[in-house]
């Protein structure tokens, strides 16, 4: 069903993703959960593979690949492990996509090679409203330029050498790079519902000095234009959604077909086979859509609207698609020893991260009213 | 439902407990998984632990609505404390007060209902869940004691549990007439433990594996008579569910509480969220919804104390209860936006703790076919 037509390029990512992650992933997973990280070797094994630097165009040493190819290895890797897809996508979208589409020729030609080689970016997400835990802004301080506040969510934090950090100056925001910097950031720890492979941490911004040239959007028209990088996130973060939605049908399919109550394989039961359907029904949308958004993406269509629905619908369609999963569990669903709970949370985070739904739905509005 | 002023007076004490003594450590023990004690003693010492037993029998006396609104209140704050009062409640201490003999409520009813001893329930096994005719757990009389053989999973406070009431089958080729309940006690010879679950919620309640290895249990633990077994889980179930809805309940209504305390005291674009049209559609779909929840579960405490019958309305109790609880919780967290997917908000813990109403003593898959039977017959 909906073959999406991948060329032989995809395929063979597709099929390297597929062989790494049986091997190398999939036996870790739940010590990726109780440890709370991605042993630093399956990073680098990543790494080697050029995943985290999927997007960076050729002349800076990347792979140059496009969003179709970025979120076919989201969609594979995230079957086994979201975290780790989680920490691509970061990397690919709203680290080398805000270098390469606001960084100056110094920036780019600086900080592209290294995201082409083993460095990984951390990124600082907008939160939706005007919290005290969350929120950095800018302050001068004998002339030179200092960021202070602190986040509550930094992504790939604990294993990023720097950050794209929005940052907010009065009423205008923009975002800026800014390095690891032991002595100004301090690291602490977060609970966090799911993606706890996700190297997040909190950090605390004291004084960080800011270069002149690590602004990314010196002209600080910053909101719209974080705006279109998080609707290029959105897309990648779709394609996340989509895989654990296949993740909790497969896993669905496997138990229903082991388990037996009532004389009976589960499976045979209609209201797990209502389940089921639903659960392919989501994943058979979000499959659409995110190839629908990532295609436009490639083709330099405008692709604002098909960005919030997919987000809208792909990562709705995850979050019931694992409830339902962990439902047709029953009890084993609701522990550890099966990965369904997982799914849910994990996919109830991916929903969050990039926009909230009265947001999406906001912006889907406004776009239809144009 | 207007409550009477009982019952509303009941309400407001517990709920003082409620939120000045276990909210300030709910979230402690969910990252800590440690089991509740000091609430469990705290619980005890308020006459929460038995609310509907008489108070001869060491209960407060008082009816399944007091107790329906107890299991709300605390689990407002605490999935984990209100799975632990909904448990020993209905499942330790019910099954004795419902089937024993007197000499059985004075031995073992009355140190449960005062909370000096936690009460369990052990059903479910490995292979029976929905399915809990399907016990494989067999009894065996010899001389004067019976000799259990099997395991039990996913007993709530197995583990810590003093007394577990265990279903057993004598003769598995009679199905469900074949089965029988007994007192087993902490410690018997033959009786241990396997692990206890990692979950995705509940972490302060503990899940246990119950295991029988020739566990001897004398004649006199035998409750009621060989093959009621089956009448008295159903009973004990039907029961449950009154509870489990109030949990259900709770916990989306603090779920509702929590997004209705970050819409006020946080602004969007310097407007508060409460002033927020969207906001407020969500509000009010949650408020109405748990509402009605809320009159379902009191229905069916009220019928259940009027001995009427209330197998289906308690039924649809916890099936409504549990759906919509889901639904506020999940709400909740997108009111919230990014944070609310941090433990710095309770949110995300109580939607992780509202899953299991949908899954505990009876799925909602279940619950609709306990319905759907009481509409068609059987």
């Amino acid at each position: 069903m909906s073959n999406i037509r991948l060329n032989n390029e995809q395929k063979l990512i597709k099929g390297e993703i597929k062989k790494f992650t049986a091997a190398e992933l999939d036996p870790i997973a739940a010590d990726i959960e109780r440890d709370r990280r991605i042993p630093s070797d399956i990073v680098s094994k990543i790494s080697a593979m050029g995943l985290f630097g999927l997007t960076v165009p050729e002349q800076y040493g990347g792979s140059g690949l496009g969003m179709t190819t970025l979120c076919v290895a989201l969609e594979e890797l995230s079957k086994s492990c979201a975290s780790l897809a989680l920490m691509v996508a970061v990397n690919n979208c709203l680290v080398i996509h805000s270098i390469l589409k606001l960084g100056s020729a110094q920036v780019k030609s600086d900080y592209l090679k290294r995201l082409s080689g083993s460095s990984i970016g951390g990124y600082i997400p907008l939160p939706d409203t005007e919290v005290s835990e969350h929120g950095l802004s800018l302050n001068s301080d004998g002339g030179e330029k200092k960021i202070s506040g602190r986040s509550a969510i930094v992504f790939n934090s604990a294993v990023a050498d720097f950050f794209v950090v929005p940052v907010r100056s009065g009423k205008d925001i923009s975002l800026c790079l800014a390095d690891k910097d032991g002595s100004h950031m301090k690291y602490y720890e977060v609970g966090i519902m799911g993606m706890h492979g996700a190297a997040v941490t909190g950090v605390e911004f004291k004084r960080v000095p800011l270069p002149a040239d690590r602004c990314l959007s010196a002209d600080w028209h910053g909101m719209a234009t974080i705006e279109t990088l998080r609707d290029y996130t959105r897309v990648a973060f779709s394609a996340i959604a989509l895989g654990l939605t296949e993740a909790a049908l497969a896993a669905s399919v496997k138990y229903s077909k082991e388990r037996t109550q009532f004389g009976r394989a589960i499976c045979e039961f209609p209201m797990v086979r209502d389940m089921m359907a639903e659960i392919k029904v989501s994943s058979e949308k979000a499959r659409a859509l995110v190839y629908e958004a990532a295609s436009a993406v490639d083709e330099n269509e405008d692709y604002a609207m098909i960005a919030h629905v997919a987000y809208l619908s792909s990562c709705e369609g995850a979050v019931s698609s694992a409830l339902k999963a962990i439902q047709i569990h029953g009890g084993y669903g609701y522990t550890r020893d099966y990965p369904v709970e997982r799914y849910f949370r994990d996919a109830k985070t991916l929903q969050l991260l990039c926009g909230g739904l009265a947001d999406l739905k906001g912006k889907i509005a406004e776009e239809i009213l144009l | 439902m207007i409550l009477t002023d009982a019952h509303r007076r009941f309400r407001a004490r517990v709920r003082e407990f409620a939120e000045k003594e276990v909210a300030p450590c709910a979230r402690d023990m969910d990252r800590s998984g440690e089991f509740p004690w000091n609430f469990v003693k705290r619980m005890a010492e308020l006459k929460l632990t038995a609310l509907y037993v008489p108070e001869k029998y060491g209960g407060a006396g008082l009816d399944v609505l007091h107790y329906a609104i107890a299991v709300e209140e605390i689990g407002r704050v605490c999935g984990s404390t209100g799975i632990f009062l909904a448990a020993h409640s209905s499942l330790g201490v019910f099954p004795i007060y419902y089937a024993g003999t007197e000499e059985q409520k004075q031995k073992w009813l009355i140190p449960l209902a005062k909370g000096e001893k936690i009460g369990a329930f052990g059903l479910t096994e490995p292979d029976a869940g929905s399915d809990a005719a399907a016990t494989k757990t067999t009894a065996r009389l010899q001389g004067d004691n019976y000799v259990l053989n099997g395991a039990k999973r996913f007993i709530t406070s197995g583990s810590v549990a003093d007394v577990v009431i265990v279903t057993a089958t004598q003769d598995p080729s009679k199905g469900y007439q074949g089965i029988s309940a007994f007192i087993v006690e902490k410690g018997m010879q033959g009786f241990s433990y396997g692990k206890d679950e990692e979950k995705l919620g509940l972490h302060g309640s503990i899940t246990s594996e119950l295991i029988f290895e020739d566990c001897i249990i004398p004649r006199g633990n035998l409750l009621g008579q060989e093959g009621d077994g089956f009448r008295i889980f159903m009973e004990t179930l039907d029961g449950g569910r009154i509870s489990i809805g109030a949990l259900a309940l709770g916990i989306g209504q603090g779920a509702l509480d929590a997004a209705v305390s970050f819409s006020k005291a946080n602004t969007k674009s310097g407007k508060p969220l409460s002033k927020s049209q969207s906001v407020q559609s969500m509000i009010a779909e949650m408020a109405t919804e748990i509402e009605a929840a809320r009159l379902l579960v009191y229905q069916a405490a009220g019928l259940k104390d009027a001995g009427m019958p209330y197998v289906k309305e308690a039924a649809m109790a916890k099936y409504y209860a549990s759906t919509v609880g889901m639904k506020a919780a999940n709400m909740a967290i997108d009111i919230h936006g990014l944070l609310g997917i941090t433990d710095a908000y309770p949110v995300e813990r109580f939607i992780r703790d509202e899953k299991l109403m949908e899954i505990g003593e009876g799925t909602s898959e279940i619950q609709k076919i306990v319905i759907a039977r009481q509409i068609f017959g059987k």
